[in-house]
């Protein structure tokens, strides 16, 4: 299981579409907060800087799973890792005598390590690029605020995993390139397009009704709208479970449907 | 007699499109196995399964002493190598990436052993390359896929077309090495081609496959035996031939030419002419022919398609 992880990882580090991820993460990190400051200066609302904008809002705005790189990351790791069906080099791995579930999850961990480690550092250096123009946020920075920023970073990062094992499920099913962007961008826009119908719906909802508890939890359960993550100050439990599970529920169906599906599949 | 693969009533269906149809075949250890048959025949689709690439529907067989229904056949498979239609190759990695990666596959991590393998199959000079797989001649990225699929010292190697689409030079590259391989490591290869002229210069032994079925197994000395002999003899006394040769040649199949006669089967050359000569016949040209494994093929598969 070793040698196939550290294989596929290598494989993926060797891709060229993950030096062009590099390049967007770092692109992308820097153009947000630069055109925030910039809008905000142009259009005279420099004193709403800290409020409305900073530099916390801009990290967590960078891991919206429909935005920006959370959107391009998942496609071009979805490529990579299609790539091993499409040029028929996963047959070294089953004429190698490997097993299938293996060979499934090498392809999961090593696209999750990628999309996590990618996605963490766009993070960190978008707040780095954030916190030259703008306070972290209008109140002062506390232990408390560490601790919920570490928390959310977490959280982030199992998010990023369980749309690793959707992309990971979804270039199995497909094993053709163009076929798997286009289940993704399907997956990923019919996602979002749903989750902003609930978000609408949840606004014309009483907040104590019980139809708005239905509609928040439906909406916990759709990651693309990456509700809850960054937004507070704390975490109640909750929070937490409303967080969590969706990309539990995705990753373990993910990887229980995707190994079931490709330990039948008869391979070209 | 020990046999790398011996499967048995082998049937495989594409939904309603039966490929396979009861293939039983058995592969002894040693052997060069040249895998004859038709576009369709089945012969990739038998390699798939032997490969684990798919499923059989029912049948069975045994790779290296392994029954394919034994969780251990993935420890036979490891012992194996294959390429499969095409050289499964990273085309944005060079000649020794490549081979690096394979070695990371199979746990061995020998840069040494990637090394020699490369030069093994003539490739030695790539090793410092930068050059990219995908920018490698046909025969470059053949020979790289053996090289690949020799990594992890296998007892059996399955090729699948290896010819497909190479140049007269490469095509003996890639004999050369089959035959390097096979008499001094002692590899046992299943090679399937449609070049049967080329086939018959490396195979030991043969398996003909059509409509999803073996038709035969036969050794390549035994195939050396059944590929008649043919003999065309030109005269000005036809019918005084005829006569002769009616009377001595009572086993083999005779025709009428316009100047001469067509002898088929097994004759002695120098007793016949012996004999034409003494009888005072006047001979104006003698030729012979032997019909090839391509004759023999089409005549066991009713020359309905060509291999």
């Amino acid at each position: 299981m070793r040698n196939l992880y550290v294989t596929d990882l290598k494989r993926i580090l060797k891709d060229k579409l993950f030096l062009v991820t590099c390049i967007l993460a770092g692109v992308f990190a820097l153009i947000n907060p630069v055109l925030n400051k910039v809008l905000f200066e142009i259009l005279d609302m420099g004193d709403m800087l800290g409020t409305v904008v900073n530099a916390k809002s801009m990290l967590f705005t960078a891991y919206v799973p429909s935005d920006n790189l959370g959107f391009i990351m998942p496609i071009l790791i979805a490529i990579v890792v299609c790539k091993d069906f499409s040029q028929g080099t996963v047959r070294n791995k089953i004429i190698s005598g490997k097993s299938r579930s293996v060979i499934f999850i090498s392809h999961l961990l090593s696209a999750a390590t990628v999309t996590c480690t990618v996605m963490l550092l766009h993070g960190l250096l978008t707040l780095g690029v954030s916190l030259c123009f703008f306070s972290y946020q209008d109140t002062a920075f506390t232990l408390a605020d560490l601790g919920y920023l570490m928390a959310s970073l977490l959280f982030e990062m199992i998010v990023y995993f369980a749309i690793s094992a959707v992309v990971t499920f979804v270039a199995t099913l497909a094993k053709n390139i163009g076929i798997c962007i286009l289940l993704y961008l399907a997956v990923s826009f019919g996602s979002s397009i749903v989750g902003a119908i609930f978000q609408v719906a949840g606004a014309f909802l009483d907040p104590a009704s019980k139809a708005y508890g239905i509609v928040e939890f439906i909406n916990a359960l759709n990651i693309y709208t990456s509700a809850g993550i960054g937004l507070g100050t704390a975490y109640t439990l909750k929070d937490v479970i409303y967080i969590l599970i969706a990309p539990i529920g995705l990753t373990a169906g993910s990887v229980l449907l995707g190994i079931k599906m490709f330990a039948r599949k008869n391979l070209k | 007699m020990e046999y790398v693969l011996q499967t048995k009533e082998i049937t495989k269906s594409y939904k309603s499109n039966r490929v396979l149809n009861g293939v039983t075949m058995n592969i002894r250890r040693g052997d060069i196995y040249g895998f004859v048959g038709e576009n369709g025949s089945g012969k990739t689709t038998v390699i798939r399964l032997i490969t684990g690439l798919i499923y059989a529907d029912s049948g069975e067989f045994t790779l290296l002493g392994v029954n394919d229904s034994d969780p251990s056949i993935r420890d036979a498979r490891a012992k194996i190598g294959a390429i499969v239609e095409s050289p499964s190759i990273y085309l944005n990695m060079s000649a020794k990436d490549n081979l690096l990666m394979q070695s990371g596959i199979l746990g061995i991590r020998d840069e040494e052993k990637c090394k020699s393998t490369l030069m093994t199959v003539g490739l030695g000079e790539l090793w410092e390359s930068k050059k990219h797989a995908g920018d490698f001649s046909l025969g470059m990225r053949q020979r790289l896929g053996i090289a690949m699929a020799l990594l992890g010292n296998p007892e059996f190697i399955i090729l699948d077309e290896p010819m497909n689409g190479l140049d007269p030079a490469g095509i003996v590259e890639i004999r050369e090495l089959i035959l390097h391989l096979n008499k001094d490591m002692g590899i046992t290869f299943l090679i399937s081609s449609h070049i049967l002229t080329e086939l018959a210069l490396v195979a030991t032994r043969y398996g003909i496959i059509s409509h999803g079925k073996i038709l035969q197994e036969i050794s390549a000395e035994e195939l050396e035996g059944v590929c008649r002999h043919i003999m065309f003899i030109r005269t000005t006394d036809r019918d005084s031939l005829i006569t002769l040769i009616n009377a001595e040649c009572k086993d083999a199949l005779i025709t009428p030419l316009d100047d001469g006669i067509r002898i088929e089967g097994e004759v002695d050359i120098n007793e016949v002419l012996g004999k034409i000569i003494n009888a005072g016949i006047t001979i104006t040209s003698v030729n012979t022919h032997r019909s090839s494994i391509e004759e023999y093929y089409l005549s066991m598969t009713g020359g309905g398609h060509r291999a």
